[in-house]
């Protein structure tokens, strides 16, 4: 009886979340792994129609546009965010006066709705009337329609992306920083480390659980981004802000083809997915 | 000597702190100058950084333009139970997938990490039907038939984010970054694996809890998607869809949607401030354990 | 009664002002003579007072004339509306009686969602048959039914007489042609170190098919059939666009997405010229001056044409009503002549019916022209191949703006792609 409880435990503590889980996350993908394979248009039942969805979409060229931004994105995301994050988080782990009010600054965009991120930007790129214009002006450097240029549009969508997302980056840093045990550092004191080589023997290290998790759930994140490029560009110009998921709106929302967004929603599941595992094989060798 | 250089290095990092804080913020500045501005600047054709006319009933007016006092009270229920009940079932489960070694665990985990992958604009209505089939509520019959489950309640909108992968993939890898050694002292006073959980880990959560709790409360708070599919009725209806009220078909009054999104934020933005002090203390005392 | 509901309205308390009234006149009733009630969902975009108030008004007029009849109103932003009537309508869970946009009826109408009126209108006798302008009855028709009643938007040439005259142009002369029309564009341009700072005429670069429509229309095309077949790679389609590309090389033009939050740039007073829905322009009015700013119909195009693109909202009626004879009633005294009045004229509209002239055009010096556009005013052609024709289209006026093709290049390789989408070839 008590090795049944024993190993049941561990069962039980997690079922509530994996419960919920299948219902609600689970169940729904597979439900829309089979609508990929349909040609679903929202208001009418969809027919059956094999691989036909993704036949298309690999020969689309939108569709390969959309991958391109998609990963030039998360690239341009994910590594400045958790860079910076890093940084200021190191700088605010300080004991210092309005530690508070720094904290509360850098995190702020992060409590925002993005829809008002981006509105703010907006406003910010204006071509005739942005104080980014008219600061390029001020200096003397050529100003740029930012938004409305098919180089420049996704870069700056992009920074727009990665100054969303340092605050949490910062905060999950701040976070795993106050969890390193205080008496790991004063060894070292004793030792007469430094503090740059601390930082590098001690604090990366035991950073490596909190990196690998903010790795994971950024790239997912930038993987799934549509509200920023929905405000700020819709897309274009010719495309060259598209992303994944906004085709997947495009398709599934504008033009009711529910089965072709399935499938392009699959394909960027696959996507992360295959990223996700190769980073937990690397992440995972020394926590287990 | 070495004083002077320490006293540099605290103005170079105030420096860059004030510099990074600025960037930071200046679009809060934005939205505040946006929100005093009146009807007219906006179709002038000249937009300028401070408003010309400072117009304070702006946010009188953003304020009487819905029923504010219903979906603050709704986001507050919602909000409320969803992450206290969140952060208990997601750190039971981190501490399960970090700390306890049971048969399938690597695969039950990557199969919840699935859940974050997906874009919720997918599975919305694959979602929307089983929300509208819960069997023998809202009217249905045990088969889930006839009425409307649990669409336009409550519970459509706290249940299904009381799991969530997020949560128990940060509070396992919380876990992970805690000494093994921990276990290992506490195995040989004889305690049990809940116990061990309730008298030692959740104690030395503060940190995990302070910051998921915040993550959580920011999601929640800010959830736009679902409660927008989910409810229908206006007595149901969270802030977030509120803000809609401002985009009309041809126009947005932007000057009021600046400051209904403000008076939305604050909670957030007071939570914020609040958990700080708690942060802090969490820090002081887990470095005066350790 | 009515006049309780505008208290209560008034006090910004909600559907449950409407509802209340209902229940009070229903009770009423049920003491007499027993009916059983019929309760009606209805949905309607806009959650504005100025929206709500009115047709609060109404359904509280309706209810009193039909004491078995409750309607249940939802008022839902215009945001948000299309996305959550199209789960409905997925989900099985529509409501009986909604608004429905022009592109989303047009586009579903082959899906047998939506109730075919005529037998109602038949039955009923209902004036509107002969009073509604026929363009806009046809706009709600397809294979022979009607499929809905549109609230017409309709799109005007708007232009800023301050700004003619500062280009020297005579300010109560609008441009007559569609060629001159792109001369005055040049002219009125104001460009400020090599940046153009405001445009001759509004023209978004992306999302920018109802401004190319507006005047492809002039010429007596669209851009695509009845039958799906995208038509905007004709030669006049090209030479349009080859004229538009033109304008944007010569400064004449800002590039910007036509669906952005900030309005369209005639609303901001960053271009002279605009095919624009004169409701938009409610604070630009107030801002500039309402002399500023001139109406008329479209300038004519080479077949002397000078239609209007014309869009809005359908009042529709689902399939899956158990209640049609009531949902239909309720139609019927929405579009009553003082109620639709009412009711257009509060959400933005024009009131579709040739008897409301002398009251409409009564409220606004501008409302003579829009009235006069409703004899020749053409909207999308009902076709599943919608969605995809002007997704293509976008994609097209696109390219050419941006000089990644050349005008006829991205018309003829975008109009392929439809046709290849749609399964044509």
């Amino acid at each position: 009886m008590r090795k049944l409880y024993h190993t049941s435990l561990p069962y039980l503590m997690i079922f509530p979340n994996v419960f919920i889980y299948v219902v609600f996350i689970l169940l729904p993908l597979v439900w829309v792994c089979y609508l990929s394979l349909t040609d679903y248009n929202v208001l009418s039942p969809g027919k059956w129609v094999g691989l036909e969805n993704y036949t298309m979409m690999l020969a689309d060229d939108i569709y390969l546009k959309a991958v391109r931004n998609t990963i030039f994105y998360w690239v341009g995301t994910t590594l400045p965010t958790m860079f910076l994050g890093l940084l200021i988080a190191v700088l605010l782990n300080s004991k210092i006066r309005g530690l508070a009010v720094f904290r509360a600054a850098v995190y702020l965009p992060g409590i925002m709705s993005s829809i008002a991120v981006a509105l703010t930007w907006l406003w910010l790129l204006n071509p005739t009337q942005g104080p980014i214009n008219h600061f390029l002006d001020w200096i003397g450097l050529p100003s740029l329609d930012w938004l409305q240029n098919m180089k420049a549009a996704l870069p700056a969508v992009t920074v727009v992306g990665t100054w969303m997302g340092v605050g949490f980056a910062m905060i999950i840093y701040l976070s795993g920083l106050q969890g390193i045990p205080d008496h790991l550092y004063e060894a070292a004191s004793i030792d007469g480390a430094a503090g740059v080589r601390k930082f590098v023997s001690i604090t990366i290290p035991m950073l490596k659980p909190v990196t690998f998790f903010l790795f994971v759930t950024v790239t997912i994140r930038s993987f799934q981004v549509f509200d920023l490029v929905y405000v700020l560009t819709g897309g274009g110009p010719v495309n060259s802000t598209t992303t994944i998921v906004n085709e997947v709106f495009k398709a599934g929302f504008q033009e009711y083809r529910m089965g072709y967004a399935s499938s392009l929603a699959i394909s960027l599941l696959l996507i992360t997915m295959l990223i996700t595992l190769i980073n937990y094989k690397f992440g995972s060798k020394q926590d287990a | 000597m070495a004083l002077q250089a320490n006293q540099m290095k605290k103005w170079l990092l105030y420096a860059v702190l004030i510099f990074i804080s600025m960037a930071m913020v200046l679009p809060l500045l934005i939205m505040i100058f946006t929100a005093l501005k009146g009807d007219a600047e906006f179709s002038s054709g000249v937009n300028t950084f401070f408003p010309k006319e400072w117009k304070f009933t702006n946010f009188i007016l953003a304020l009487q333009a819905t029923n504010w006092a219903v979906y603050f009270k709704n986001s507050l229920i919602v909000t409320a139970i969803t992450v206290a009940g969140s952060l208990f079932f997601n750190t039971l489960s981190g501490y399960a997938f970090a700390r306890l070694s049971f048969k399938g665990r690597d695969l039950i985990f990557i199969a919840l990490l699935l859940g974050l992958m997906v874009p919720a604009q997918v599975t919305i209505i694959p979602q929307f039907m089983i929300m509208k089939s819960i069997p023998l509520f809202g009217g249905n019959d045990i088969w889930g038939n006839g009425g409307n489950g649990w669409l336009d309640t409550y519970a459509a909108l706290i249940i299904p984010e009381l799991s969530g992968a997020f949560g128990i993939f940060f509070a396992r890898q919380f876990y992970l970054s805690f000494p093994k050694e921990l276990d290992d002292a506490a195995g040989i006073d004889g305690c049990g694996v809940l116990a061990r959980y309730f008298k030692i880990y959740l104690p030395m959560s503060g940190p995990v809890i302070a910051s998921l709790g915040i993550l959580k409360t920011v999601a929640v708070w800010n959830d736009f998607f679902h409660p927008l599919v989910f409810t229908t009725k206006e007595a149901m209806r969270t802030v977030q869809l509120g803000l809609s009220v401002f985009q009309g078909q041809f126009s947005v009054a932007y000057n009021l949607q600046m400051a209904a999104t403000l008076v939305v934020s604050l909670p957030l933005i007071i939570m914020f401030f609040v958990f700080q002090k708690y942060f802090v203390q969490s820090m002081l005392s887990s470095s005066v354990k350790g | 009664m009515v006049g309780i509901t505008l208290v209560v309205a008034g006090c910004g308390q909600g559907t449950n002002a409407g509802n209340g009234t209902g229940s009070t006149a229903n009770s009423k009733n049920n003491g007499k003579s027993g009916e059983a009630e019929t309760v009606l969902q209805f949905w309607y975009p806009g959650h504005e007072e100025t929206i709500t108030g009115p047709v609060k008004e109404l359904i509280a007029g309706f209810e009193q004339e039909n004491p078995t009849i409750k309607i249940e109103y939802t008022p839902i932003p215009w945001k948000d509306y299309f996305q959550k009537l199209t789960v409905a309508y997925s989900a099985g869970s529509a409501p009986d009686v909604h608004g429905l946009g022009f592109g989303q009826l047009i586009s579903t109408v082959d899906q047998d969602k939506y109730m075919d009126l005529n037998p109602f209108i038949e039955k009923s006798k209902w004036d509107g048959k002969e009073d509604y302008f026929p363009d806009i009855l046809q706009a709600g028709q397809w294979q022979g039914g009607q499929y809905g009643l549109l609230m017409p938007d309709i799109r005007p040439l708007v232009w800023r007489k301050d700004f003619f005259k500062e280009a020297g142009l005579d300010p109560e002369t609008p441009p007559q042609t569609l060629d001159e029309l792109f001369t005055f564009a040049e002219k009125l341009k104001k460009v400020e170190t090599g940046k153009t700072v405001r445009a001759g005429i509004d023209i978004p670069s992306s999302n920018g098919e109802q401004a190319f429509l507006s005047m492809l229309m002039l010429q007596g095309e669209n851009y695509y059939q009845e039958d799906g077949t995208p038509t905007f790679d004709s030669d006049a389609s090209i030479s349009l666009l080859e004229k538009m590309v033109n304008l944007n090389k010569n400064g004449a033009l800002i590039s910007y997405n036509g669906l952005r939050l900030e309005g369209s740039l005639f609303q901001n007073s960053e271009a002279a010229m605009g095919f624009t829905a004169p409701y938009a322009l409610v604070n630009l009015k107030k801002t500039v001056g309402a002399e500023n700013i001139g109406y008329s119909f479209p300038p004519k195009g080479s077949a002397g044409k000078q239609t209007a693109l014309m869009l809005g909202t359908f009042l529709t009626m689902s399939k899956s009503t158990k209640y049609g004879d009531a949902a239909w009633k309720f139609m019927e005294y929405w579009t009553k002549k003082e109620n639709l009045l009412q009711i257009s004229v509060a959400s933005g509209y024009i009131p579709a019916r040739k008897s409301l002239k002398e009251e409409y055009v009564k409220l606004a010096p501008e409302n003579q022209v829009l009235f006069g556009l409703m004899n020749d005013a053409r909207g999308f052609t009902p076709s599943s191949s919608w969605a995809i024709n002007s997704k293509y289209l976008r994609n097209a006026l696109e390219e050419a703006y941006f000089a990644a093709k050349t005008p006829e290049q991205a018309m003829k390789d975008n109009a392929q792609k439809a046709k290849e989408e749609l399964k044509l070839n």
